[in-house]
């Protein structure tokens, strides 16, 4: 943890032209104290992130008593995210100027307030807003008795960060990020500097800024699509302990036996994660029969096999399985996360697919848990009822993929597979799982426009734009809604705004009917011409020439398709 | 440690990285004012580098104090007798 110096300084003295092939997103940073070190910590802790950030600082700015002097500048600078940096020390002081008798009020007229400065924000603003939560400081007035009595400070601070979980539920655009949780994780002494805080009123310790700038970032991070999808469980000594194929399946320590309960609380953890949508995944060096055998039959396993997506024991190297398991979920290898015991299997791994995330693990297993919470994975900015089921896609997916190997060809097997579609325009329904869809793919994704529900929502009114979803069936199940389309609008013809499609619809041909449906919008509309651009990023290199491939010319930059000239393309796809 | 010549070679290396201008030469007689560079962010990290250089602690006081060559090697060599 914790940067050097001379980074400190390299950072300050950066070349932004440096950065030009990173995605930018303009920072308004305010803080109630100096805001320098801050905006180099984030700066820094984005560059590592692969994300470039543009920050304009507002420093000594209490919030909650208002900025209507700094709006103005806010708003001209249009920022995709404002970072409000509020430290517990500034709010101990202006509790302590308040009267003994109004003390019990104290959290509510601090939300009061702050929710009024939220909405005057809002008022004039469409992008996102991230505020800490606020560490405690016990000042020990009133020692234990502080938990009985509401004016206490101990009882205020904890009623403001309740409060403010309870607004940022009801602010779509408001996000938490949580210092709280720094401070019980690393320690006021790790946290704190005081001797920097009275004399140049910098609120944390230099050492600790990466780590507070990290939290803040780990949500534009998540909501620029870099998040965590897959686990990849090893078996032996990580699932439960011993090896199952010298023990058997009666004496592996799950549950009861030895330190079972390390691994069953492992297990609860994993389960956990599937609940929330993240796919379980097995890489273990074993017979399948035998691994699979405690999933099925033992009676203390807190997985079950259904809870496992794929499911991979065999005497491959580990490299190699973990390259299968990608390429049927079709997701990155930044977005999985590979938990192996055996220091040897997670250094083979990690040199063949560096950007999986693969964390070392303490010698011992009783601290595997412990430490595996506290690196925060699996930060997400949203979950929908399909997260829940989206392991039943994958298994799903699995099926389809053992039988491509049956068929001869790839147009007698979507053929078989019997696709159906159902286009629809966004609704109050389907809203939430298309905005998901803007801020998770990267792939098929040709201009990575991140659409907030709220967004959405805008767009649905502004007669400007045309949209629709499509979603997908075929004869093993849902796909669910695995594409949106955004179209503006603009001189006489249409202009391709937002085009993404579900990793998990890819090699359907869905990508045929999606541009059949464009044009057929474009006839039924009377306009002349569609055009097309595609923003290259590192992920989404496979649609580079989804316009080419569809009749488009190029044109300034852009694609042009002149309506007549196109012919419509076949598919294997029936409409609902 | 009592040689000032000693100690402001070290500073020199120091400030040299932290202001990153390999052109500063510093004699007992800088001040902050004659250096452009020696904002109030600089002078916290060349705080932090100087404790950890010369092994000190520097108080919340003594901070805003060190605003000359002079007075840094002043308070080093006190630090450094004490503490040896």
């Amino acid at each position: 943890m914790g940067f050097s110096l001379k980074q400190f300084i390299d950072i300050k003295n950066i070349d932004d032209n440096h950065y030009d092939n990173l995605i930018t997103k303009k920072i308004v940073l305010i803080c109630d104290s100096t805001s320098q070190l801050l905006a180099i910590g984030l700066k820094k802790c984005s560059l590592e992130k692969g994300l470039n950030l543009d920050i304009v600082e507002f420093p000594y700015i209490i919030i909650e008593q208002g900025i209507e002097n700094i709006l103005t500048d806010v708003f001209n600078y249009s920022p995709d995210y404002i970072i409000i940096n509020c430290s517990t020390q500034k709010i101990l002081n202006q509790y302590y100027n308040v009267e003994l008798s109004n003390r019990s009020n104290f959290s509510e007229n601090w939300l009061i307030s702050f929710q009024s400065i939220i909405s005057l924000i809002n008022n004039n603003y469409k992008g996102q807003i991230i505020i800490n939560n606020l560490m405690e400081i016990d000042d020990n007035v009133f020692g234990n008795f502080a938990n009985k009595i509401k004016q206490s400070f101990k009882y205020q601070i904890r009623d403001i960060n309740l409060r403010l979980m309870g607004l940022s539920q009801n602010i779509s655009n408001l996000h938490i990020a949580d210092h709280l949780s720094l401070q019980y994780q690393f320690g006021n002494k790790v946290i704190n500097q005081p001797k920097f805080h009275y004399s140049y009123d910098i609120a944390y310790n230099i050492d600790f800024i990466p780590t507070i700038s990290n939290s803040f970032l780990n949500i534009i991070t998540v909501m620029n699509g870099h998040f965590k999808k897959c686990l990849i469980l090893d078996l032996d000594n990580t699932l439960w302990g011993g090896i199952i194929g010298d023990v058997g399946i009666e004496n592996i320590e799950i549950g009861s036996l030895g330190i079972g309960k390390v691994y069953s609380d492992i297990q609860r953890w994993a389960l956990e994660l599937k609940q929330r949508g993240i796919i379980l995944a097995i890489c273990s060096k074993n017979e399948e029969e035998i691994a699979k055998k405690p999933f099925l039959n033992h009676p203390e396993m807190i997985l079950k096999l259904d809870d496992i997506s794929i499911f991979i024991a065999n005497r491959i190297n580990k490299a190699e399985n973990i390259q299968s398991i990608k390429e049927t979920l079709n997701i990155s290898y930044d977005s999985m996360v590979f938990i192996d015991d055996n220091e040897h299997e997670r250094n083979i791994v990690s040199e063949c697919h560096p950007d999986i995330t693969i964390p070392n693990l303490p010698s011992d297993p009783s601290n595997y848990l412990d430490h595996l919470r506290s690196l925060n994975l699996f930060e997400t900015v949203s979950t929908t009822e399909i997260d829940n089921s989206r392991h039943e896609q994958y298994q799903k997916e699995y099926q389809r993929v053992k039988e491509k190997l049956v068929f001869k060809n790839k147009t007698e097997y979507l053929k078989n597979l019997g696709l159906t579609a159902k286009i629809n325009e966004l609704n109050d329904f389907n809203i939430p799982r298309a905005s998901q869809l803007t801020l998770r793919s990267n792939q098929f994704n040709l201009r990575t426009i991140r659409y907030s529900i709220d967004d959405l929502k805008n767009i649905t009114r502004d007669s400007k734009y045309i949209n629709f979803t499509i979603e997908l069936s075929d004869k093993f199940g849902n796909y669910g809604l695995i594409c949106i389309v955004i179209l503006e609008k603009k001189n006489n013809g249409l202009f391709i705004d937002s085009w993404v499609l579900s990793c998990r619809a890819f090699d359907r041909q869905v990508e045929l009917l999606t541009m059949n449906y464009i044009v057929k919008i474009a006839k039924a509309n009377n306009f002349k011409n569609i055009r097309g651009q595609y923003i290259p990023t590192s992920k989404n290199k496979m649609v580079k020439n989804i316009f080419k491939n569809s009749g488009f010319t190029s044109k300034n930059e852009q694609w042009e398709l002149n309506l007549n000239d196109y012919k419509s393309k076949k598919c294997d796809i029936a409409l609902n | 440690m009592t040689d000032n010549k000693e100690i402001i070679r070290r500073l020199k290396k120091i400030f040299r990285q932290v202001l990153n201008n390999n052109q500063i030469n510093l004699t007992i007689n800088t001040t902050n004012d004659e250096l452009e560079q020696w904002d109030s962010l600089n002078h916290i990290i060349l705080i932090l580098e100087i404790e950890k250089y010369f092994s000190i602690k520097i108080t919340a006081g003594e901070i805003t104090e060190l605003k000359s060559i002079r007075v840094i090697c002043d308070l080093i060599n006190k630090k450094v007798s004490k503490e040896v």
